[in-house]
């Protein structure tokens, strides 16, 4: 019995120090790559609206806010949509009905990226193109929707077991003092799952920063700033995919470390701020 | 408003509740009296706590269910709460409960008091702010807690947030209350202040009281209801319940 104790501890503990080894890793693996372009005076270049590679303009600002855009975009479709769904799971809808929502978002949550992207660009794509003229389908606000679509049952899933969790404490509370329902669930339920919640939404949003293939495919990948939801764009992952596929040496090569460093951070970022939050508002219960 | 004794304001009749095949109260008949408080005495698992939440339907939403009549005496006449066509909502107003254990929301003291108070009475926000004030005095805790009432519920200690879960009660203006064990979460003193809370109380409001010790009956109660295995076994007086302590005592079957 003691052997088995030490034993797994100390699996814990290799486990724990190779995924941090990892992530110290990935981090210097991409300043190396990154710190030609950065230290050789070259990030203004970077950080310019130009991206010519043949005339070593190696500008990735049009991509950071391709990523920006699609990101906010894909934020505005899911939250109201995740917000309703979570709603209609704890209690709103009818049982049964919510069983059926609930289990057919845990099963979107499965559906490998790959299907949303195609079946959109036989869907979403050419709809969008004959409806509004001068776009191509592939754009903005095609790969927006999907993304969308794709970090909902994320924010969902999450959302819905922060809110079963404060759920658990406080319905027969707000039941015994006359509350209705739906009057719990606004003013006291969702309200006290607030963390969670902020934790939903915000690993949602990594999950929308961080998804490549949604944006390659539908997004059209032309680096330019867009003037409107119909103009294609080009995110941070997938101008790093369309650049590692085609190019192996040049500047244009290394400035995709930039990229991927400004990938990380958002991504620490964000990882640090649940934390955070599910830190100090987490054990939000009885003794607080 | 102060009331006559030994006015009847709970009445059951054959009462059965049941979870799953698990019976928790087997056929209880029994009639209770406003004007001092009336106590739920038994071992634990004998279904004092199923009885309470029987009087506000609560255990309708634990997926119980319940058989027999129960008779509440609210707006100034009987009423048959177990009727299929009950306003829930309403009933739970008039028959205020306090859980076991404190059970605040995680905001504000204020709001603890305000959101619900809001919500169920459409009263304007000066009225429910009065209101407030005024059950904070009612529970003695304004003047500990009404210079900061933007603090969290929850930074209160077990007492002040007893008091402050009877408060939240009071300001829906209950016409019957609940308490189930209010004191078993509380230190020796905290548990006296509420004690003393209660029997002052008991002047304006029907209630029933869920205790754990024959003792604390003793100095609460006008009148006991001991239960045991879903059924009630004695129905005790002021003098009886005396007695029935010192029986206890003796043969030891005192939990
Ligand atoms: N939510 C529930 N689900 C299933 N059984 C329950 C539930 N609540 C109470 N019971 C059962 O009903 C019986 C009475 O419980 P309870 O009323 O809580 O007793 P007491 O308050 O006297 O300790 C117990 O046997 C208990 O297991
Ligand atoms: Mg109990």
């Amino acid at each position: 019995m003691h052997f088995s104790e030490t034993f797994s501890r100390m699996l814990l503990y290799t486990a724990a120090i190779v995924s941090m080894a990892c992530v110290m890793a990935v981090f210097a693996f991409l300043v190396y790559f990154a710190w030609p372009v950065l230290a050789g005076g070259e990030w203004k270049d970077l950080l310019s609206l130009n991206w010519r590679p043949f005339q070593a303009h190696y500008g990735i600002l049009p991509m950071i806010l391709g990523s920006m855009y699609l990101t906010v975009l894909a934020m505005l479709v899911a939250c109201p949509l995740a917000a309703g769904v979570c709603l209609f799971c704890s209690g709103l809808g009818p049982g049964p009905a919510a069983g059926a929502v609930k289990a057919l978002v845990r099963f979107m949550s499965g559906i490998p990226t790959v299907v949303y992207g195609f079946v959109a660009a036989f869907t979403l794509v050419p709809f969008l193109r004959s409806h509004f003229s001068g776009s191509t389908g592939y754009c903005l606000l095609a790969a927006g929707l999907i993304l969308g679509f794709l970090i909902l049952p994320t924010i969902v899933l999450i959302g819905l077991s922060a809110l079963e969790r404060v759920d658990q404490e406080l319905s027969l509370t707000c039941s015994a003092l006359g509350l209705s329902r739906v009057q719990s669930l606004i003013h006291v339920i969702f309200p006290a799952a607030w963390p969670g919640l902020l934790a939903a939404v915000l690993l949602g949003f990594a999950r929308a920063v961080g998804d490549t293939l949604i944006a390659l495919m539908l997004a059209g990948n032309a680096p330019q700033l867009p003037g409107s939801l119909f103009d294609s764009i080009r995110t941070l992952t997938a101008h790093i995919a369309l650049v590692v596929a085609t190019d192996s040496q040049s500047q244009a090569y290394r400035s995709v470390f930039a990229a991927g460093c400004l990938l990380f951070f958002i991504a620490a970022a964000v990882n640090i701020t649940v934390f955070r939050v599910r830190q100090k508002f987490g054990g939000l219960s009885r003794d607080g | 408003m102060v009331l006559k004794t030994k006015k009847p304001f709970l009445e059951t009749k054959d009462l059965t509740v049941g979870f799953g095949g698990q019976v928790a109260l087997d056929g209880v008949s029994l009639a209770a009296d406003a004007g001092g408080i009336v106590c739920l005495l038994g071992r634990s698992g004998s279904g004092k706590t199923t009885f309470l939440r029987t009087l506000n339907r609560l255990n309708d939403e634990m997926g119980a269910y319940t058989k027999g009549s129960v008779n509440l005496f609210m707006d100034g006449r009987w009423c048959d709460i177990l009727a299929p066509r009950t306003d829930l909502l309403n009933l739970r107003r008039k028959v205020g409960m306090v859980f076991q254990t404190p059970n605040l929301m995680p905001v504000s003291i204020a709001k603890n008091i305000l959101v619900p108070l809001r919500l169920t009475s459409g009263l304007g926000k000066k009225q429910c702010r009065a209101r407030m004030h005024k059950v904070l005095e009612q529970t003695q805790l304004w003047q500990e807690v009404g210079h900061r009432l933007d603090e969290p519920g929850l930074s209160l200690s077990g007492g002040q947030q007893q008091r402050l879960c009877l408060a939240r009660c009071l300001a829906l203006e209950p016409q019957i209350l609940l308490l189930d064990e209010p004191t078993a979460s509380l230190d020796f003193k905290a548990g006296r202040r509420i004690e003393e809370l209660l029997i002052h109380m008991a002047r304006s409001y029907p209630m029933l009281v869920v205790s754990h010790s024959p003792a604390q009956a003793e100095r609460l109660a006008q009148a006991a209801f001991v239960f045991e295995s879903g059924k009630v076994v004695h129905k005790l007086d002021k003098a009886s319940i005396h007695r029935h302590l010192l029986e206890e005592c003796i043969t030891g079957s005192a939990k």
